[in-house]
Protein backbone atom coordinates (compact mmCIF):
# COMPACT_ATOMS: atom_id res chain seq x y z
CA UNK A 1 0.00 0.00 0.00
CA UNK A 2 1.41 3.12 -0.65
CA UNK A 3 2.56 5.49 2.35
CA UNK A 4 0.61 7.82 1.59
CA UNK A 5 -2.78 6.20 1.82
CA UNK A 6 -1.21 4.17 5.11
CA UNK A 7 -1.08 7.86 6.33
CA UNK A 8 -4.28 8.51 5.26
CA UNK A 9 -5.77 5.40 6.52
CA UNK A 10 -3.81 6.32 10.03
CA UNK A 11 -5.36 9.83 10.05
CA UNK A 12 -8.62 8.58 9.47
CA UNK A 13 -8.61 6.08 12.38
CA UNK A 14 -7.07 8.57 14.49
CA UNK A 15 -10.10 11.31 13.78
CA UNK A 16 -12.51 8.45 14.60
CA UNK A 17 -10.75 7.82 17.42
CA UNK A 18 -10.77 11.36 19.14
CA UNK A 19 -15.15 11.04 17.71
CA UNK A 20 -15.16 8.24 19.58
CA UNK A 21 -13.55 9.67 22.56
CA UNK A 22 -15.60 13.02 22.40
CA UNK A 23 -18.74 11.48 22.27
CA UNK A 24 -18.34 8.79 24.93
CA UNK A 25 -16.15 11.11 27.65
CA UNK A 26 -18.21 14.76 26.94
CA UNK A 27 -17.88 16.79 30.00
CA UNK A 28 -20.87 16.35 31.90
CA UNK A 29 -21.66 20.02 31.83
CA UNK A 30 -21.66 19.82 27.98
CA UNK A 31 -23.94 16.95 28.02
CA UNK A 32 -26.20 18.99 30.65
CA UNK A 33 -26.38 21.69 28.08
CA UNK A 34 -27.32 19.31 25.18
CA UNK A 35 -29.44 17.77 27.40
CA UNK A 36 -32.44 20.66 27.60
CA UNK A 37 -33.69 19.24 24.61
CA UNK A 38 -36.85 17.59 25.10
CA UNK A 39 -38.02 13.60 23.94
CA UNK A 40 -41.37 13.14 24.15
CA UNK A 41 -43.50 10.13 22.46
CA UNK A 42 -45.01 11.15 19.03
CA UNK A 43 -46.23 7.96 18.22
CA UNK A 44 -46.74 4.58 19.78
CA UNK A 45 -48.55 1.49 19.07
CA UNK A 46 -49.50 -1.04 21.58
CA UNK A 47 -47.16 -1.13 24.24
CA UNK A 48 -44.00 0.81 25.59
CA UNK A 49 -42.22 1.46 28.74
CA UNK A 50 -39.54 2.86 30.30
CA UNK A 51 -36.95 2.22 33.28
CA UNK A 52 -35.09 5.80 34.38
CA UNK A 53 -33.21 4.28 37.12
CA UNK A 54 -31.78 0.35 36.99
CA UNK A 55 -33.06 -0.32 41.03
CA UNK A 56 -36.76 0.01 39.24
CA UNK A 57 -38.25 -2.82 39.29
CA UNK A 58 -41.64 -1.99 37.23
CA UNK A 59 -41.34 -0.30 34.09
CA UNK A 60 -43.23 2.91 33.60
CA UNK A 61 -45.76 2.72 30.66
CA UNK A 62 -45.54 5.15 28.04
CA UNK A 63 -48.14 6.56 26.11
CA UNK A 64 -48.14 9.63 23.24
CA UNK A 65 -47.21 12.81 24.90
CA UNK A 66 -45.10 11.23 27.87
CA UNK A 67 -41.64 12.81 28.62
CA UNK A 68 -38.69 11.05 28.20
CA UNK A 69 -35.83 11.87 30.21
CA UNK A 70 -32.24 12.20 28.60
CA UNK A 71 -29.99 13.95 30.62
CA UNK A 72 -29.04 10.34 31.94
CA UNK A 73 -29.60 6.97 29.69
CA UNK A 74 -33.20 5.41 30.09
CA UNK A 75 -33.99 2.15 29.05
CA UNK A 76 -36.94 2.04 26.45
CA UNK A 77 -39.26 -1.14 26.08
CA UNK A 78 -41.24 -1.75 22.97
CA UNK A 79 -43.48 -4.82 23.34
CA UNK A 80 -44.38 -7.48 21.01
CA UNK A 81 -46.14 -5.95 17.96
CA UNK A 82 -45.29 -3.11 19.45
CA UNK A 83 -43.78 0.57 17.98
CA UNK A 84 -42.67 3.52 19.56
CA UNK A 85 -41.47 6.81 18.21
CA UNK A 86 -39.90 9.34 20.20
CA UNK A 87 -38.93 12.75 19.19
CA UNK A 88 -37.26 16.35 19.93
CA UNK A 89 -38.74 17.56 16.92
CA UNK A 90 -39.95 16.70 13.76
CA UNK A 91 -36.76 16.56 12.09
CA UNK A 92 -34.89 14.69 15.03
CA UNK A 93 -36.41 11.09 16.30
CA UNK A 94 -36.12 7.56 17.29
CA UNK A 95 -38.06 4.87 16.08
CA UNK A 96 -38.31 1.59 18.35
CA UNK A 97 -39.58 -1.73 16.38
CA UNK A 98 -41.29 -4.82 17.89
CA UNK A 99 -39.98 -6.52 20.75
CA UNK A 100 -36.70 -4.09 21.32
CA UNK A 101 -35.33 -2.95 24.35
CA UNK A 102 -32.36 -0.33 24.12
CA UNK A 103 -30.90 2.24 26.58
CA UNK A 104 -30.73 5.70 25.23
CA UNK A 105 -29.49 9.03 25.73
CA UNK A 106 -28.80 11.59 23.19
CA UNK A 107 -25.01 10.72 22.66
CA UNK A 108 -25.66 6.99 23.38
CA UNK A 109 -27.95 3.90 22.43
CA UNK A 110 -27.14 0.79 23.14
CA UNK A 111 -29.54 -1.78 21.93
CA UNK A 112 -30.09 -5.14 23.69
CA UNK A 113 -32.77 -6.93 21.13
CA UNK A 114 -34.50 -5.67 18.42
CA UNK A 115 -34.27 -2.66 15.75
CA UNK A 116 -34.41 0.81 15.83
CA UNK A 117 -34.61 3.77 12.97
CA UNK A 118 -32.68 7.59 13.82
CA UNK A 119 -33.87 9.90 11.91
CA UNK A 120 -32.03 13.46 12.02
CA UNK A 121 -31.14 16.76 9.83
CA UNK A 122 -28.67 18.43 11.33
CA UNK A 123 -25.70 16.82 12.00
CA UNK A 124 -25.11 14.63 14.96
CA UNK A 125 -22.65 11.82 16.79
CA UNK A 126 -23.80 9.22 19.03
CA UNK A 127 -22.51 6.16 20.47
CA UNK A 128 -24.14 3.01 19.27
CA UNK A 129 -23.66 -0.01 21.06
CA UNK A 130 -24.71 -3.92 21.00
CA UNK A 131 -24.06 -6.58 23.90
CA UNK A 132 -20.63 -7.11 22.40
CA UNK A 133 -19.49 -4.43 20.15
CA UNK A 134 -19.40 -0.49 20.53
CA UNK A 135 -19.09 1.68 17.19
CA UNK A 136 -19.74 5.44 16.70
CA UNK A 137 -21.93 6.81 14.10
CA UNK A 138 -22.33 10.40 12.75
CA UNK A 139 -25.31 11.18 10.56
CA UNK A 140 -25.94 14.13 8.06
CA UNK A 141 -29.29 14.63 7.06
CA UNK A 142 -30.26 10.99 7.34
CA UNK A 143 -31.94 7.86 8.31
CA UNK A 144 -30.88 5.03 9.95
CA UNK A 145 -32.28 2.06 10.63
CA UNK A 146 -29.88 -0.85 13.41
CA UNK A 147 -30.72 -4.44 14.33
CA UNK A 148 -29.13 -6.61 17.25
CA UNK A 149 -27.56 -9.56 15.71
CA UNK A 150 -27.60 -13.14 16.93
CA UNK A 151 -23.64 -12.90 17.59
CA UNK A 152 -24.44 -9.88 20.11
CA UNK A 153 -23.01 -7.45 16.96
CA UNK A 154 -25.16 -4.90 15.17
CA UNK A 155 -26.35 -4.96 11.52
CA UNK A 156 -26.60 -1.11 10.33
CA UNK A 157 -28.29 0.05 7.15
CA UNK A 158 -27.87 3.45 6.09
CA UNK A 159 -31.69 4.16 4.60
CA UNK A 160 -30.88 8.19 3.28
CA UNK A 161 -28.38 10.87 3.80
CA UNK A 162 -25.10 10.26 4.27
CA UNK A 163 -23.36 8.93 7.20
CA UNK A 164 -20.33 7.38 8.63
CA UNK A 165 -19.62 4.75 10.90
CA UNK A 166 -16.36 3.83 13.13
CA UNK A 167 -14.83 1.67 15.43
CA UNK A 168 -11.93 1.28 17.35
CA UNK A 169 -10.10 -1.22 15.66
CA UNK A 170 -11.43 -0.17 12.10
CA UNK A 171 -11.49 3.29 11.99
CA UNK A 172 -14.12 5.20 10.11
CA UNK A 173 -16.44 3.92 7.04
CA UNK A 174 -18.28 6.32 4.91
CA UNK A 175 -22.52 3.81 4.43
CA UNK A 176 -23.97 5.05 0.98
CA UNK A 177 -28.20 5.21 1.11
CA UNK A 178 -28.90 1.45 1.30
CA UNK A 179 -25.41 0.33 2.01
CA UNK A 180 -25.90 -2.99 4.99
CA UNK A 181 -22.90 -3.23 7.60
CA UNK A 182 -22.65 -5.66 10.27
CA UNK A 183 -19.93 -4.68 12.97
CA UNK A 184 -19.32 -8.08 15.62
CA UNK A 185 -16.94 -8.55 17.88
CA UNK A 186 -14.88 -7.01 20.79
CA UNK A 187 -12.94 -4.99 20.24
CA UNK A 188 -15.64 -4.21 17.10
CA UNK A 189 -14.86 -5.10 13.72
CA UNK A 190 -17.02 -4.11 10.12
CA UNK A 191 -18.07 -7.71 9.39
CA UNK A 192 -19.69 -8.25 5.66
CA UNK A 193 -21.26 -4.72 3.30
CA UNK A 194 -24.16 -5.31 1.13
CA UNK A 195 -25.83 -3.03 -1.01
CA UNK A 196 -29.43 -3.95 -0.52
CA UNK A 197 -32.37 -3.32 -3.02
CA UNK A 198 -33.64 -0.08 -1.42
CA UNK A 199 -37.09 -0.14 -3.00
CA UNK A 200 -38.07 -3.16 -1.47
CA UNK A 201 -36.10 -2.14 1.73
CA UNK A 202 -38.41 0.93 1.71
CA UNK A 203 -41.30 -1.20 1.02
CA UNK A 204 -41.30 -3.38 3.44
CA UNK A 205 -39.45 -1.87 6.31
CA UNK A 206 -41.82 -1.56 9.11
CA UNK A 207 -39.78 1.31 10.76
CA UNK A 208 -40.43 3.16 7.82
CA UNK A 209 -43.91 2.33 7.18
CA UNK A 210 -45.59 0.95 10.26
CA UNK A 211 -46.04 4.49 11.73
CA UNK A 212 -48.51 7.62 10.91
CA UNK A 213 -46.09 10.02 9.84
CA UNK A 214 -44.29 9.49 6.85
CA UNK A 215 -40.35 9.98 6.76
CA UNK A 216 -39.49 13.90 6.36
CA UNK A 217 -37.64 12.93 3.16
CA UNK A 218 -39.19 9.78 1.67
CA UNK A 219 -39.51 11.52 -1.45
CA UNK A 220 -35.78 12.01 -1.50
CA UNK A 221 -35.13 8.32 -0.94
CA UNK A 222 -37.32 7.05 -3.43
CA UNK A 223 -35.32 9.15 -5.87
CA UNK A 224 -32.41 7.36 -4.35
CA UNK A 225 -34.20 3.95 -4.73
CA UNK A 226 -34.94 5.05 -8.39
CA UNK A 227 -31.12 6.04 -9.06
CA UNK A 228 -30.24 2.65 -7.64
CA UNK A 229 -32.40 0.89 -10.38
CA UNK A 230 -30.59 3.22 -12.60
CA UNK A 231 -27.05 2.20 -11.72
CA UNK A 232 -28.75 -1.68 -11.42
CA UNK A 233 -25.86 -4.04 -12.28
CA UNK A 234 -27.83 -7.33 -10.86
CA UNK A 235 -29.54 -8.23 -8.52
CA UNK A 236 -29.50 -11.57 -6.01
CA UNK A 237 -31.51 -14.53 -5.60
CA UNK A 238 -30.91 -13.91 -1.52
CA UNK A 239 -31.89 -12.36 1.32
CA UNK A 240 -29.85 -11.08 4.35
CA UNK A 241 -30.15 -12.60 7.48
CA UNK A 242 -28.88 -12.88 10.89
CA UNK A 243 -25.23 -13.54 12.08
CA UNK A 244 -25.77 -16.01 14.39
CA UNK A 245 -21.48 -16.09 15.27
CA UNK A 246 -18.74 -13.72 14.09
CA UNK A 247 -18.17 -16.18 11.39
CA UNK A 248 -21.34 -16.83 9.36
CA UNK A 249 -24.62 -14.25 7.64
CA UNK A 250 -27.53 -16.22 6.80
CA UNK A 251 -28.73 -16.23 3.68
CA UNK A 252 -32.02 -16.86 2.19
CA UNK A 253 -32.86 -17.67 -0.99
CA UNK A 254 -35.61 -16.42 -2.91
CA UNK A 255 -37.58 -18.90 -4.79
CA UNK A 256 -39.26 -15.97 -7.85
CA UNK A 257 -42.91 -17.10 -9.14
CA UNK B 1 -49.10 9.55 -59.81
CA UNK B 2 -51.05 13.25 -59.62
CA UNK B 3 -48.48 14.12 -56.61
CA UNK B 4 -45.68 13.11 -58.61
CA UNK B 5 -46.76 15.19 -61.75
CA UNK B 6 -47.84 18.26 -59.53
CA UNK B 7 -44.07 18.00 -58.05
CA UNK B 8 -42.18 17.59 -61.01
CA UNK B 9 -44.47 20.74 -62.48
CA UNK B 10 -43.61 22.75 -59.52
CA UNK B 11 -40.05 22.69 -59.53
CA UNK B 12 -39.86 22.68 -63.66
CA UNK B 13 -41.94 25.78 -63.23
CA UNK B 14 -40.20 27.63 -60.41
CA UNK B 15 -36.72 26.51 -60.02
CA UNK B 16 -36.01 25.57 -63.45
CA UNK B 17 -34.51 22.13 -62.61
CA UNK B 18 -35.52 18.92 -63.82
CA UNK B 19 -36.22 16.71 -60.81
CA UNK B 20 -36.03 12.55 -61.80
CA UNK B 21 -38.57 10.43 -60.11
CA UNK B 22 -35.77 9.01 -57.98
CA UNK B 23 -35.61 12.01 -56.57
CA UNK B 24 -39.12 12.64 -55.90
CA UNK B 25 -39.37 9.29 -54.11
CA UNK B 26 -36.61 10.29 -52.14
CA UNK B 27 -38.29 13.45 -51.21
CA UNK B 28 -41.56 11.50 -50.17
CA UNK B 29 -39.56 9.52 -47.30
CA UNK B 30 -38.92 12.52 -45.76
CA UNK B 31 -41.97 14.49 -46.53
CA UNK B 32 -44.43 14.21 -43.85
CA UNK B 33 -43.63 13.68 -40.12
CA UNK B 34 -43.40 9.90 -40.60
CA UNK B 35 -40.64 8.44 -40.85
CA UNK B 36 -40.57 6.31 -43.82
CA UNK B 37 -37.02 4.34 -41.93
CA UNK B 38 -37.46 3.79 -38.82
CA UNK B 39 -35.06 5.84 -36.61
CA UNK B 40 -33.86 4.81 -33.24
CA UNK B 41 -35.81 5.36 -30.67
CA UNK B 42 -33.76 6.90 -27.71
CA UNK B 43 -36.66 6.86 -25.69
CA UNK B 44 -37.48 3.26 -25.91
CA UNK B 45 -33.90 2.20 -25.18
CA UNK B 46 -34.05 4.54 -21.83
CA UNK B 47 -37.07 4.15 -20.85
CA UNK B 48 -37.95 0.34 -21.38
CA UNK B 49 -35.38 -1.01 -19.19
CA UNK B 50 -36.63 1.10 -15.91
CA UNK B 51 -40.49 -0.48 -16.86
CA UNK B 52 -38.94 -4.11 -17.41
CA UNK B 53 -37.09 -2.87 -13.53
CA UNK B 54 -40.34 -1.79 -12.76
CA UNK B 55 -42.64 -5.23 -13.84
CA UNK B 56 -40.23 -7.80 -12.39
CA UNK B 57 -40.64 -5.53 -8.75
CA UNK B 58 -44.52 -6.22 -9.07
CA UNK B 59 -44.00 -9.64 -7.99
CA UNK B 60 -42.79 -9.60 -4.14
CA UNK B 61 -39.84 -12.21 -3.77
CA UNK B 62 -41.53 -15.33 -1.94
CA UNK B 63 -38.58 -16.59 0.48
CA UNK B 64 -37.22 -20.09 1.58
CA UNK B 65 -38.53 -18.74 5.47
CA UNK B 66 -40.30 -16.50 6.68
CA UNK B 67 -37.85 -15.78 9.28
CA UNK B 68 -36.49 -12.88 7.27
CA UNK B 69 -39.92 -11.38 7.14
CA UNK B 70 -39.76 -10.86 10.88
CA UNK B 71 -37.16 -8.15 11.05
CA UNK B 72 -38.63 -4.69 10.98
CA UNK B 73 -35.39 -3.23 8.76
CA UNK B 74 -37.40 -4.74 5.82
CA UNK B 75 -36.52 -7.24 3.07
CA UNK B 76 -32.72 -6.88 2.58
CA UNK B 77 -32.10 -8.37 -0.65
CA UNK B 78 -28.51 -7.99 -1.83
CA UNK B 79 -27.50 -6.18 -5.10
CA UNK B 80 -24.87 -4.87 -7.11
CA UNK B 81 -24.39 -1.74 -8.09
CA UNK B 82 -22.43 1.12 -9.92
CA UNK B 83 -20.91 3.37 -7.43
CA UNK B 84 -20.64 5.82 -10.57
CA UNK B 85 -23.81 6.00 -12.70
CA UNK B 86 -21.78 6.28 -15.40
CA UNK B 87 -23.28 4.20 -18.31
CA UNK B 88 -22.26 3.15 -22.07
CA UNK B 89 -25.00 1.41 -24.51
CA UNK B 90 -23.63 0.22 -27.75
CA UNK B 91 -25.90 -2.02 -29.73
CA UNK B 92 -26.49 -3.52 -33.12
CA UNK B 93 -30.02 -4.33 -35.18
CA UNK B 94 -30.82 -6.21 -37.96
CA UNK B 95 -34.57 -6.02 -39.44
CA UNK B 96 -36.19 -7.77 -42.59
CA UNK B 97 -39.87 -7.03 -43.17
CA UNK B 98 -42.37 -6.75 -45.71
CA UNK B 99 -43.54 -3.03 -46.49
CA UNK B 100 -46.85 -2.04 -48.74
CA UNK B 101 -45.78 0.98 -49.20
CA UNK B 102 -41.92 1.34 -48.34
CA UNK B 103 -41.71 4.55 -50.13
CA UNK B 104 -44.97 6.80 -48.10
CA UNK B 105 -46.51 7.17 -51.28
CA UNK B 106 -50.29 8.49 -51.51
CA UNK B 107 -52.98 5.91 -52.69
CA UNK B 108 -52.71 5.19 -56.73
CA UNK B 109 -49.28 7.03 -57.10
CA UNK B 110 -47.39 4.48 -59.48
CA UNK B 111 -44.70 4.07 -56.28
CA UNK B 112 -47.46 3.24 -53.99
CA UNK B 113 -46.57 -0.94 -54.11
CA UNK B 114 -44.67 -3.33 -51.77
CA UNK B 115 -41.28 -4.22 -51.25
CA UNK B 116 -38.99 -6.10 -48.79
CA UNK B 117 -36.99 -3.79 -46.83
CA UNK B 118 -33.75 -4.68 -44.79
CA UNK B 119 -32.93 -2.17 -42.05
CA UNK B 120 -29.32 -1.99 -40.26
CA UNK B 121 -28.46 0.13 -37.66
CA UNK B 122 -26.14 0.64 -34.64
CA UNK B 123 -26.44 2.99 -32.05
CA UNK B 124 -23.58 4.04 -29.57
CA UNK B 125 -24.63 6.51 -26.06
CA UNK B 126 -23.79 7.20 -23.18
CA UNK B 127 -25.73 8.10 -19.66
CA UNK B 128 -23.80 10.93 -17.81
CA UNK B 129 -24.60 9.48 -14.32
CA UNK B 130 -28.06 10.58 -12.57
CA UNK B 131 -27.99 13.18 -9.62
CA UNK B 132 -31.06 13.35 -6.98
CA UNK B 133 -32.88 16.86 -7.09
CA UNK B 134 -34.83 16.05 -3.70
CA UNK B 135 -38.16 15.25 -6.19
CA UNK B 136 -36.94 13.61 -9.20
CA UNK B 137 -33.52 12.00 -10.49
CA UNK B 138 -31.74 13.62 -13.44
CA UNK B 139 -29.71 12.17 -15.80
CA UNK B 140 -28.69 13.42 -19.17
CA UNK B 141 -27.74 11.57 -22.14
CA UNK B 142 -26.13 11.26 -25.70
CA UNK B 143 -25.82 9.26 -28.36
CA UNK B 144 -25.50 8.30 -32.38
CA UNK B 145 -26.64 6.01 -34.65
CA UNK B 146 -26.25 4.89 -38.04
CA UNK B 147 -29.11 3.43 -40.12
CA UNK B 148 -29.00 1.58 -43.61
CA UNK B 149 -32.35 1.24 -45.21
CA UNK B 150 -31.88 -1.09 -48.21
CA UNK B 151 -35.46 -2.29 -50.11
CA UNK B 152 -35.45 -5.63 -52.06
CA UNK B 153 -38.28 -7.31 -54.75
CA UNK B 154 -38.84 -4.83 -57.16
CA UNK B 155 -35.91 -3.10 -59.24
CA UNK B 156 -38.26 0.29 -59.83
CA UNK B 157 -37.70 0.57 -55.84
CA UNK B 158 -34.26 0.66 -55.63
CA UNK B 159 -33.42 4.05 -53.28
CA UNK B 160 -31.12 2.72 -50.22
CA UNK B 161 -30.91 5.34 -47.47
CA UNK B 162 -28.09 5.99 -44.90
CA UNK B 163 -28.88 7.83 -41.89
CA UNK B 164 -26.88 9.58 -39.04
CA UNK B 165 -28.63 10.50 -36.07
CA UNK B 166 -27.23 12.16 -33.22
CA UNK B 167 -29.09 13.26 -30.28
CA UNK B 168 -28.84 14.41 -25.98
CA UNK B 169 -30.93 14.81 -23.84
CA UNK B 170 -31.80 15.29 -20.05
CA UNK B 171 -34.36 12.98 -18.53
CA UNK B 172 -36.12 13.74 -15.36
CA UNK B 173 -37.51 10.77 -13.38
CA UNK B 174 -40.28 11.44 -10.59
CA UNK B 175 -40.92 8.48 -8.40
CA UNK B 176 -44.54 8.78 -9.23
CA UNK B 177 -43.73 7.14 -12.14
CA UNK B 178 -43.87 10.61 -14.43
CA UNK B 179 -40.90 11.55 -16.31
CA UNK B 180 -39.78 14.24 -18.48
CA UNK B 181 -37.44 14.12 -21.42
CA UNK B 182 -35.93 17.23 -23.13
CA UNK B 183 -33.79 17.07 -25.91
CA UNK B 184 -32.24 17.98 -29.07
CA UNK B 185 -32.32 15.12 -32.27
CA UNK B 186 -29.82 15.85 -35.50
CA UNK B 187 -30.92 13.31 -38.92
CA UNK B 188 -28.64 13.47 -41.52
CA UNK B 189 -29.86 11.53 -44.76
CA UNK B 190 -27.88 10.92 -47.66
CA UNK B 191 -28.42 9.07 -50.90
CA UNK B 192 -26.87 5.29 -50.05
CA UNK B 193 -25.88 4.87 -53.67
CA UNK B 194 -23.47 8.31 -53.78
CA UNK B 195 -23.46 9.50 -50.19
CA UNK B 196 -24.97 12.27 -51.40
CA UNK B 197 -26.91 14.89 -48.69
CA UNK B 198 -30.13 15.07 -49.37
CA UNK B 199 -31.77 15.72 -46.05
CA UNK B 200 -31.27 17.39 -42.73
CA UNK B 201 -33.49 17.32 -39.78
CA UNK B 202 -32.95 19.26 -36.60
CA UNK B 203 -35.18 19.41 -33.92
CA UNK B 204 -35.80 19.94 -29.67
CA UNK B 205 -38.43 18.22 -28.66
CA UNK B 206 -40.31 18.04 -24.86
CA UNK B 207 -41.84 14.73 -24.35
CA UNK B 208 -43.96 13.88 -21.24
CA UNK B 209 -44.38 10.43 -19.74
CA UNK B 210 -45.78 8.29 -17.48
CA UNK B 211 -45.44 4.60 -16.48
CA UNK B 212 -47.96 3.08 -14.44
CA UNK B 213 -49.33 -0.77 -14.04
CA UNK B 214 -51.87 -2.42 -15.85
CA UNK B 215 -52.66 -6.02 -14.01
CA UNK B 216 -49.00 -7.42 -14.59
CA UNK B 217 -48.49 -5.44 -17.35
CA UNK B 218 -46.79 -1.97 -17.48
CA UNK B 219 -47.97 0.80 -19.77
CA UNK B 220 -46.23 3.76 -20.61
CA UNK B 221 -48.29 6.68 -22.23
CA UNK B 222 -46.14 9.95 -23.58
CA UNK B 223 -46.95 13.13 -24.88
CA UNK B 224 -44.75 14.80 -26.89
CA UNK B 225 -44.21 17.93 -28.61
CA UNK B 226 -41.03 19.31 -30.96
CA UNK B 227 -40.22 21.42 -33.93
CA UNK B 228 -38.33 20.01 -36.89
CA UNK B 229 -36.12 22.46 -38.75
CA UNK B 230 -35.60 20.76 -42.21
CA UNK B 231 -33.29 21.48 -44.77
CA UNK B 232 -33.97 19.65 -48.47
CA UNK B 233 -30.49 19.30 -50.78
CA UNK B 234 -33.08 18.54 -53.55
CA UNK B 235 -35.37 21.95 -52.78
CA UNK B 236 -33.61 24.81 -54.08
CA UNK B 237 -36.27 27.31 -54.03
CA UNK B 238 -38.02 26.32 -50.67
CA UNK B 239 -35.18 23.86 -48.79
CA UNK B 240 -37.12 24.64 -45.21
CA UNK B 241 -40.66 24.07 -47.05
CA UNK B 242 -40.95 20.37 -44.32
CA UNK B 243 -40.27 22.82 -41.15
CA UNK B 244 -43.08 21.69 -39.07
CA UNK B 245 -44.22 21.65 -35.40
CA UNK B 246 -45.46 18.03 -34.04
CA UNK B 247 -47.93 17.00 -31.36
CA UNK B 248 -47.74 12.87 -30.76
CA UNK B 249 -49.38 10.81 -28.39
CA UNK B 250 -48.27 6.80 -27.76
CA UNK B 251 -49.86 4.52 -25.68
CA UNK B 252 -47.52 1.01 -24.93
CA UNK B 253 -48.21 -2.01 -22.75
CA UNK B 254 -45.77 -4.15 -21.97
CA UNK B 255 -46.31 -7.63 -20.73
CA UNK B 256 -44.71 -10.87 -20.57
CA UNK B 257 -46.38 -14.24 -21.49
CA UNK B 258 -43.49 -17.03 -20.84
CA UNK B 259 -40.03 -15.38 -22.06
CA UNK B 260 -41.93 -13.54 -24.64
CA UNK B 261 -42.60 -9.75 -24.20
CA UNK B 262 -45.05 -8.24 -26.13
CA UNK B 263 -45.75 -4.53 -26.44
CA UNK B 264 -48.45 -3.12 -28.50
CA UNK B 265 -48.88 0.41 -29.01
CA UNK B 266 -51.13 3.31 -30.82
CA UNK B 267 -49.94 6.70 -31.64
CA UNK B 268 -51.07 9.91 -33.13
CA UNK B 269 -49.63 12.72 -34.59
CA UNK B 270 -50.55 15.84 -35.65
CA UNK B 271 -48.11 17.78 -37.75
CA UNK B 272 -48.39 21.87 -38.64
CA UNK B 273 -46.38 23.03 -41.55
CA UNK B 274 -46.06 26.74 -41.89
CA UNK B 275 -43.51 27.23 -44.50
CA UNK B 276 -42.99 27.29 -49.01
CA UNK B 277 -46.00 25.38 -50.57
CA UNK B 278 -46.80 23.55 -47.54
CA UNK B 279 -47.75 27.05 -45.43
CA UNK B 280 -51.51 25.70 -44.97
CA UNK B 281 -50.81 21.34 -44.59
CA UNK B 282 -51.46 20.08 -41.96
CA UNK B 283 -51.26 16.00 -41.16
CA UNK B 284 -52.54 13.74 -38.93
CA UNK B 285 -51.09 10.58 -38.79
CA UNK B 286 -52.46 7.20 -36.93
CA UNK B 287 -50.26 3.96 -35.90
CA UNK B 288 -50.97 1.24 -34.29
CA UNK B 289 -48.33 -2.03 -33.91
CA UNK B 290 -47.08 -4.96 -32.18
CA UNK B 291 -43.33 -5.54 -30.66
CA UNK B 292 -42.76 -9.07 -29.48
CA UNK B 293 -39.29 -9.49 -28.59
CA UNK B 294 -38.09 -12.95 -27.32
CA UNK B 295 -34.47 -12.93 -25.68
CA UNK B 296 -31.96 -15.26 -25.51
CA UNK B 297 -29.03 -13.62 -22.90
CA UNK B 298 -29.53 -10.36 -21.27
CA UNK B 299 -27.63 -8.72 -24.60
CA UNK B 300 -28.98 -10.98 -27.32
CA UNK B 301 -32.59 -10.89 -29.02
CA UNK B 302 -34.69 -11.98 -31.46
CA UNK B 303 -38.09 -9.85 -32.76
CA UNK B 304 -41.06 -9.63 -34.73
CA UNK B 305 -43.48 -7.02 -35.60
CA UNK B 306 -46.07 -6.01 -36.96
CA UNK B 307 -47.42 -2.50 -37.63
CA UNK B 308 -49.80 0.11 -39.13
CA UNK B 309 -50.12 3.54 -40.29
CA UNK B 310 -52.27 5.72 -42.35
CA UNK B 311 -51.83 9.45 -43.00
CA UNK B 312 -54.53 12.34 -43.53
CA UNK B 313 -53.31 15.25 -45.09
CA UNK B 314 -55.07 18.74 -45.95
CA UNK B 315 -53.72 21.47 -47.61
CA UNK B 316 -50.24 21.63 -49.93
CA UNK B 317 -50.38 21.19 -53.61
CA UNK B 318 -50.88 17.63 -53.25
CA UNK B 319 -52.35 14.96 -51.70
CA UNK B 320 -49.97 13.32 -49.10
CA UNK B 321 -52.41 10.70 -47.68
CA UNK B 322 -50.75 7.36 -47.34
CA UNK B 323 -51.67 3.68 -45.96
CA UNK B 324 -48.81 1.38 -44.94
CA UNK B 325 -48.37 -1.92 -43.21
CA UNK B 326 -45.15 -3.48 -41.78
CA UNK B 327 -44.01 -6.94 -41.08
CA UNK B 328 -41.18 -8.84 -40.16
CA UNK B 329 -38.60 -9.62 -37.82
CA UNK B 330 -35.04 -9.36 -36.72
CA UNK B 331 -32.63 -9.71 -34.30
CA UNK B 332 -30.57 -7.53 -31.77
CA UNK B 333 -27.36 -7.49 -29.62
CA UNK B 334 -27.52 -4.63 -26.73
CA UNK B 335 -24.88 -4.25 -23.98
CA UNK B 336 -24.56 -1.87 -21.26
CA UNK B 337 -21.04 -1.22 -19.74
Amino acid sequence: MPWKMVERQIQRTWRFRYLLILVLFLPSQLRAEKSVTKWRVTDLTGQAFFKDRPDRTTPTPLAVGSPIPSQNPVLLIAAKDSLLEIATAPSDFLRLGRSTVAEFSTNKIRLHQGSFLRYCETETIFALSSKHSDAGIRLHRSALMAEATGNGGLKIVLVSGAAQAGTDADGAKTLHPGQLLFVRGNPAHFGDLYDLDLPLLLRTSRLVNGFARPLPNLSRMRTSALIQGLNLKKRYEALVGDAPDDEKVQMWAIKEK
Amino acid sequence: MQFLHATIVKYSLLSGLLLTSAIDIRAQKQWGGIETVPRFDANTKVVAPAMRERSSRTIPPRTSSQRPGASDLGLQRPVAVKRRGFDYYLGLSTRVYYSSNPNVQSPGHQYEKPAGVWLNNVHSGFRLGSYNWGQAAFSPYLGLTLTRFDQFGDKDLDFPLNTLGLYTFGLLQFPSGWALRTGLTYNQDHDGKNNDRVHDDFYPGITLLKTFSLGKAVSLIDFGLSHHFTDSKFNTINPDELDRWELSARWTVMTNIGKWELSPYARIIYSDYRKGFNHDRQDFTREVGLDLEYPFTSYLTANFFAHYATRLSKGGISSYDFNRFDGGGGASINAKF
